[in-house]
């Protein structure tokens, strides 16, 4: 713990000195600029194909000018953003941050220099010309090589090493990048390219001049902040032989036979659970041939298998017979049947990706041996020449064995939802699978093999030990008596051996004892030749354990063994728990693990704009001053996770397995400092923390996503969920120095070395804004909408064969309003509340995004500048006795509901005292004369009024405008541009009032049905 | 139906002042901010998935489906009603692996916030009203809708309407929240109104607030669900007496439509009790089972009573409630004692994906739950989901209910207790608290007290033990932690706590 916050104090001396650089002050000083750049459209100035490149007018600007620029004017976070995106493809070959480590490993896979490892003595006007002309000057480090081989082929690529003199590495500056290891015999002519791998046209992939300031000023931003290296001490050499030994004792469960209780370390092992795998349901899992194969000779069956061979000394044929034996003792545990069912091919495929993807690879390796489709690149030629060296196996992969034999498509599938069910260790951790990717994945796995019907077919047809269904000690029907002996026979000689043999050791089963005849690890002789778990000779005593251990796991034990009184320090137990629950196959800490070079390419991102951040797993450095220990342990515990876009999942290990470690963590990893102040919570205060995090404040959610509504740009941590996850500390350190702390992060920095950027805002003091900022994430979930937060747009249309309806608020109506998108293009909202028709438009129907986001206060948007709005008051009312009119509900009128016709097009009911009345409209195309643009969209509305009594002095208002013009008989003419036909037999007036013109019918309904057409032409 | 952000927050702030004047020692957070957790969880997740396991039912990306009601079909289908105003039929939605397949039923509704299906047609409660909705051409889409009931007015979006499934008569019941949750501008806002299947409105009782779930308790009596708020010191459920007051005055302006209901009832004092207010009071009705805030959940949502006859697991004829801020579920048991309805709530299961608005039994007796995160900070951090959990068929070690007794409680288990552990007074602590009853946001726990168990009589099957309590109080929620207990093979209680409302002590 003492190590950590040492190295983190280091690290802040190092962003004290290094990282105020005067460039920083004045970049945010313009920055407006930011919200005009961010929101900018990319399109605009760029199609005038007679204007020179951006890299060429850039270069005519000259270098020390665009230096200044840059410096003035450059935004370094939308400068971030452009570095990770896909199209400049900056971080494809460049890293950024880093500490000694982390570099050293990336100078594998890297193709350019670190650019936080850049001297920040590099002048401003070397960065401006590295970007636009990145020949001028090239590290010799990056320089290019070509070399042609003695069989004629050309290769080029960057010189990783020399090994001997006699070989040469090269990593090839194309995808994949492959190592190539070239004997030097075969080299006949090297040559040193003038050339950057670095493509010179890059810049004019940047949509304009901005945004290549924007860049040059990140790029001044995060150079110099790297490098910031770990205590020695901390560095993997010292975690090494014992910590792995340990490992090994809990993979190989030692402690299952040789009790460790008295031994330091292995006592407080309380994140390692090494149970073997539960056998009670194991009839229903494994094939009864694989069962009995595996048991007689267990190395053979499965290379690298933790099970040891427990029959050394006995003949195959023995082997066989006790084998046989307790797998039909197994088996009659349970009356699960294993039967096989079919593989579907689509499954297959999805299970291929899935497997590629999700983190399976971290720890059982790519598959592209057998998938000839995944390989990265097998042209022979290049065979011939050298080994790709991205294809070494890596020596800490679990091999998955012969699944096709073993395992039905159910039964893996059940594994994998679950493993814990099966195997309670957690070594095969839950990675949150559904049950159908777990049938992708199994279909995959099982498939892979190519023989897995065939599999099916011998099971199906073998001479099964047991038949299934029976269970110990009850009679078994249908057979002989004589058979049924021998089975019940079979099965107790197999319990039997079971116990003699150890099994029960790790397998624990109801009702049968443990040995307890074992040495205690402290008084095992690590020196035995032979007789030992550990002997390197292979051991031909029966009973003794054979191991099909590896000789650097054999010492690694030993040397595990032998310390075991030593006490371990909290970073010793953590490493050790990392490594038993195989964290570091994915994760680093200390330097020590993270994802295998050769396994980058399977560590992916839906959103490539976050850089590898947004792909690789983070660093467990300082985690334990970093999260929330809720948190952690909803994320080791219940699988919570904030990163959707990393495809490779977070799995979970189950309370019990990662106890120890969520505690070791917090011992290790002190809280960090912060100087947050005190802030009165006022509505200024808070007021001025929203302004913050919004549009014109540090735009956070340009690239951070809001209560799950994501960014433009990247959907980079939702900020209502920071304050529950982070501690204080952290995040004000981090706020200080982003780059420091997460080397290869996007997130600039605000503060760099403490300076403000945006004196503007709060009281202008970092500390004030930091705590500003903090409060703000605190209401979490609760907090108020920024200012700036883009919505995707929503849009209810018409489909062009049906009419599209939306009940909800519409501006001119009250709540009860029913919009409706017509086929042809025309629209109209009805309101039920007053029986009227309120609105029409031309166009698109509506955005319901009013109603349909946050709590849904607002209204219905129609897709139209252009409304034709009609006045309050119910449509039908009558003539002498008219209600007065106000925004209330008509007292004589009642909302009946709706019919559909074929296209979905409603007909509105309602009841207007003894009358019933259906208000229908038909949307068409109207040809009003020979030529085509004289066509036009129209409403043919066909009112019925249905009446048991004769009702006397009706009026219909059939529309309303400023001016309402009379053309000829039955034609009018609204504000001129809609023209309203009503039928004849009918007494039509127009009458003007305070609020302007009604055109209206007048009539009585007599006993019956009345029928009124109207039409409405645009 | 859940109140507005900021003035949670403001209301928070009047409660720690509360705290203070209480004399209660608050310790925040680090003393350079003040903020109001969502909610802390009880860290059960784990343990309950042994049990009750959460199955996702996906839905198309294309569709944002924001269940807001479910229901059964009778071949087999589920119905949802949404947020957005759609009904959906999902086939598959009940099968152990789902794999399902949406079709719009119906589209353009306004909040569907019930959802019952009857005789060949949907009952559907939206915003503005109650309508019937048949498919008459059968093409599998709805093309008629009647409106069976609008009396009520609608003005404000905060105006939702809650709708359940019909009641023995076939009569629906709708609660009305208030018009923004505060005050009662439009009839019969803050109502509860009965529409029978003819399409008559009979108004029930007022004093709502702000309803989000309505349905029977599981002796078939109408309850709803109620949020905490002004009058509503916390969550709780409440029975929908007919003629009775829930507790909100701003509603009983409406007597004046109402006539046969009788005399208004006279207003409630504000920082009261509603022990005191009930004498003074008379329709005032005591509310059912309180949901301590942010201990049970912050907006108790919809809810359903298992009738699965044991397949959901020991829990049959008991409340199953979901809360939309926590992203919870937890269970209620109600009876009614010297003619008053009280109850108990316990937790249940924790980590759903996003806010509970809904839940529905299926056939195979597991339970659907839906809802979204939309407009009001859920802990959940799905936009939408539709989940379900299946009973694995392990018995959890619970309480399973708690009862009242005229000098204690019986306290049943789900499985035997350790007779030891037992038998001890110790292992149950008690304590009781209630509520302001007032016109301002919530309420502190006030009035707290710490009865003694004096004496535990244990059932000869070990399942119930038979509490004597001394200092039981009328009117309070008795907490119990239950932390020490043990069943006979040593385990803990999956959750400890359970919150008893006594709103009467049985005669003897």
């Amino acid at each position: 713990m003492v190590k950590s916050s040492l190295l983190w104090f280091r690290s802040l001396d190092a962003i004290g000195i290094r990282l105020v650089s005067v460039a920083c002050i004045f970049l945010f000083l313009v920055f407006p600029s930011v919200a005009q750049s961010q929101f900018r459209d990319s399109g605009a100035a760029a199609d005038d194909s007679q204007l020179p490149s951006l890299s060429a007018q850039l270069l005519a600007e000259g270098l020390p000018a665009l230096a200044r620029a840059s410096r003035e004017k450059g935004n370094p976070v939308q400068g971030a953003i452009y570095f990770a995106q896909k199209s400049l493809r900056c971080s494809e070959c460049h890293a950024r941050g880093g500490n000694a480590i982390a570099g050293a490993r990336d100078a594998l896979q890297r193709l350019g220099p670190n650019l936080s490892l850049l001297s920040e003595s590099i002048p401003d006007e070397a960065v401006v010309e590295s970007l636009l002309n990145p020949s001028a000057r090239i590290e010799q480090e990056y320089q290019s090589v070509l070399i042609i081989t003695a069989d004629g082929k050309q290769l080029s690529g960057r010189v990783i090493e020399e090994i001997n003199s006699d070989k040469l590495l090269l990593q090839e500056q194309v995808e994949p990048y492959r190592l190539i290891e070239l004997p030097a015999d075969e080299i006949v002519q090297r040559k040193i390219s003038d050339q950057s791998a670095m493509p010179s046209g890059l810049v004019d992939s940047l949509p304009d001049r901005q945004a290549f300031l924007d860049l040059v000023s990140y790029l001044y931003q995060i150079r110099g902040t790297g490098g910031v290296g770990i205590p020695e001490a901390m560095q993997a050499a010292a975690m090494g032989q014992r910590i792995a030994g340990l490992s090994l004792l809990d993979e190989f469960r030692c402690a299952r036979c040789h009790d460790a209780s008295g031994v330091v370390g292995v006592e407080r092992a309380t994140h390692a659970n090494p149970v073997g795998p539960d056998l009670r349901e194991v009839s229903g899992r494994v094939d009864p041939l694989y069962l009995r194969a595996f048991i007689a000779n267990p190395h053979a069956s499965k290379p690298g298998t933790v099970m040891p061979d427990n029959m050394q000394g006995m003949n195959a044929e023995r082997r066989e017979e006790v084998a046989s034996s307790i797998a039909a003792f197994l088996e009659s545990l349970s009356d699960r049947e294993f039967s096989r069912t079919e593989i579907e091919e689509e499954s297959v495929e999805r299970g291929l990706k899935l497997f590629h993807s999700v983190g399976c690879v971290a720890c059982h390796g790519p598959m592209t041996r057998d998938q000839q489709d995944m390989a990265v690149d097998s042209q022979s030629s290049e065979q011939a020449i050298g080994r790709d060296l991205t294809m070494e196996p890596i020596a800490h992969l679990f091999n998955l064995g012969k699944l096709a034999g073993k395992y039905s498509l159910s039964s893996l599938t059940e594994l994998l939802e679950d493993p814990r069910q099966a195997r309670p260790s957690a070594r095969m951790p839950n990675l949150g699978l559904t049950h159908w990717e777990a049938q992708d994945i199994a279909s995959y796995l099982l498939d892979r093999d190519g023989n897995y019907r065939e599999a099916s077919n011998l099971s199906d047809s073998s001479a099964v030990a047991v038949p299934s269904g029976q269970v110990r000690g009850q009679d078994l029907d249908g057979s002989s008596p004589d058979a049924q002996n021998a089975i019940a026979q079979k099965i107790k000689d197999g319990e039997r051996w079971f116990v003699t043999l150890n099994c029960v050791q790790c397998h624990e089963l109801e009702g049968l004892s443990q040995g307890r005849n074992f040495l205690s690890l402290k008084e095992l002789d690590l020196n035995a030749k032979s007789g030992s778990c550990l002997s390197a000779n292979e051991a031909t005593q029966v009973f003794v354990p054979r191991y099909d251990l590896r000789d650097e796991q054999i010492l690694a034990m030993k040397e595990a063994i032998r310390r075991l009184g030593e006490a371990l320090s909290v970073d010793e137990e953590i490493h050790w728990s990392l490594r038993s629950l195989r964290c570091t196959a994915c994760h680093d800490r200390d330097g020590v693990g993270g994802a295998h070079p050769s396994l980058d390419v399977y560590f992916q991102t839906t959103n490539q704009n976050l850089g590898p951040q947004g792909r690789l797993p983070p660093s467990l450095d300082s985690v334990g001053s970093k999260l929330n220990p809720k948190w952690l342990r909803q994320v080791l515990v219940e699988g919570r996770a904030v990163r959707p876009y990393m495809l490779t999942r977070m799995p979970v290990f189950g309370l019990g397995n990662v106890e120890g470690l969520l505690e070791h963590f917090y011992e290790a990893d002190q809280p960090m400092p912060h100087d947050f102040v005190q802030l009165p919570d006022t509505k200024e205060n808070r007021d001025a923390m929203t302004e913050m995090i919004g549009r014109n404040g540090l735009n956070c959610i340009a690239c951070h996503t809001f209560q799950n509504r994501g960014a433009d740009t990247m959907p980079a941590l939702d900020l209502t969920e920071m304050a529950e996850r982070l501690q204080p500390g952290w995040f004000y350190q981090y706020m200080l120095s982003p780059q420091s702390i997460r080397p290869n992060t996007v997130m600039p920095s605000f503060w760099p070395g403490g300076r403000v950027i945006r004196r503007d805002l709060m009281d202008g003091t970092t500390p004030t804004q930091i705590t500003g900022v903090w409060n703000y994430l605190q209401r979490g979930r609760q907090a108020p909408t920024p200012r700036g937060l883009q919505f995707e747009p929503i849009e209810l249309l018409s489909d062009g064969r049906e009419a599209v309806m939306l009940r909800r608020s519409y501006p001119n109506i009250g709540k009860r309003g029913i919009g409706v998108g017509y086929p042809s293009g025309i629209n109209l909202a009805y309101d039920a509340e007053q029986m009227r028709l309120a609105l029409m438009w031309k166009g698109g129907f509506a955005d319901p995004g009013g109603v349909w986001r946050g709590q849904g206060h607002g209204r219905v948007r129609p897709l139209s500048r252009e409304l034709w709005s009609l006045g309050l008051g119910p449509d039908l009312d009558s003539e002498r006795k008219a209600w007065l009119v106000d925004d209330g509900r008509p007292p004589n009128h009642q909302f009946r509901g709706y019919l559909l016709d074929a296209e979905r097009r409603p007909t509105f009911l309602y009841q207007f005292g003894v009358i019933e009345v259906e208000d229908y409209f038909f949307d068409a195309v109207s040809s009003g004369g020979s030529r085509p643009e004289d066509e036009s969209l129209k409403f043919s509305r066909t009112l019925k009024l249905k009446s048991d009594q004769f009702v006397a002095g009706l009026r219909f208002r059939v529309a309303t405008g400023s001016a309402i013009k009379s053309l000829k008989p039955r034609h009018y003419l609204v504000d001129d541009r809609l023209k309203v036909i009503v039928p004849e037999g009918f007494e039509a007036t127009v009458v003007t009032g305070e609020t302007g013109e009604a055109l209206r019918l007048l009539f009585d309904v007599p006993v019956g049905q009345t029928t009124v057409e109207i039409e409405y032409v645009w | 139906m859940y109140g507005d952000r900021w003035l949670i927050s403001f209301c928070v702030k009047s409660v720690i002042v509360h705290w203070m004047v209480a004399g209660f020692c608050i310790v925040m957070c680090s003393g350079w901010t003040v903020a109001q957790e969502l909610g802390g969880y009880w860290n059960t997740a784990e343990r309950e998935s042994e049990y009750y396991r959460i199955v996702e039912i996906s839905v198309p990306d294309e569709l944002a489906i924001e269940a807001s009601s479910m229901e059964v079909m009778p071949e087999g289908r589920l119905a949802l009603g949404t947020r957005r105003g759609d009904i959906l039929l999902v086939d598959g939605a009940f099968d152990e692996h789902p794999k399902t397949r949406f079709e719009v039923y119906a589209s353009g509704l306004d909040e569907v916030m019930g959802l019952a299906y009857r005789d060949d047609c949907f009952f559907v409660t939206q915003q503005t009203e109650i309508t019937r909705i048949r498919d008459l051409d059968q093409d599998g889409r709805a093309d008629e809708f009647r409106t069976l009931s609008d009396v009520w007015g609608f003005r404000n979006y905060h105006e939702f309407s809650f709708g359940s499934k019909p009641d023995a008569d076939g009569n629906l019941w709708v609660a009305l929240c208030l018009s923004k949750s505060y005050s009662s501008d439009v009839p019969f806002r803050g109502w509860c109104l009965k529409v029978t299947p003819a399409g008559e409105t009979i108004p029930v009782c007022g004093g709502i607030r702000s309803p989000c779930g309505i349905g029977p308790n599981e002796h078939g009596v109408m309850f709803y669900a109620e949020s905490q708020g002004p009058w509503n010191g916390s969550c709780s459920l409440k029975v929908l007496q007919p003629g009775g007051f829930m507790g909100h005055p701003a509603s009983l302006k409406w007597y004046s439509l109402t006539p046969e209901l009788g005399e208004r009832p006279t207003d409630p004092n504000t920082r009261s009790r509603i022990t005191v207010e009930r004498e003074r009071v008379k329709q005032l009705v005591p509310y059912a089972v309180v949901f301590p805030y942010i201990k049970m959940g912050r907006s108790i949502s919809g809810f359903m009573v298992d009738k699965t006859g044991g397949k959901f697991g020991p829990f049959e004829n008991q409340i199953f409630i979901g809360d939309f801020s926590l992203s919870i579920m937890m269970r209620a048991t109600t009876e009614l004692v010297n003619g008053v309805w009280q109850g108990a709530c316990y937790p249940f299961r924790e980590g759903l994906a996003t806010g509970v608005l809904c839940c529905q039994f299926t056939p195979s007796g597991d339970l659907l739950l839906g809802g979204t995160n939309r407009g009001w900070p859920v802990r959940g951090p799905r936009q939408y989901a539709i989940q379900r959990l299946d009973w694995t068929g392990k018995v959890p070690f619970e309480i399973h209910e708690i009862t009242a007794q005229p000098d204690g409680f019986r306290v049943r288990f789900t499985k035997s207790v350790d007779e030891d552990v037992a038998g001890k007074v110790d292992t149950y602590q008690l304590k009781t608290f209630t509520h302001v009853y007032q016109q301002g946001y919530g309420s502190p726990e006030v009035d707290e007290t710490i009865p003694r168990v004096v004496a535990v009589k244990l059932s000869d099957d070990r399942k119930e033990a038979k509490l004597v309590v001394d200092g039981l109080q009328k009117g309070h929620v008795h907490e119990f932690d239950l932390t020490a207990m043990r069943s006979t093979d040593d385990e803990t209680l999956l959750h400890h706590q359970a919150f008893y409302t006594l709103n009467e002590i049985p005669a003897d």
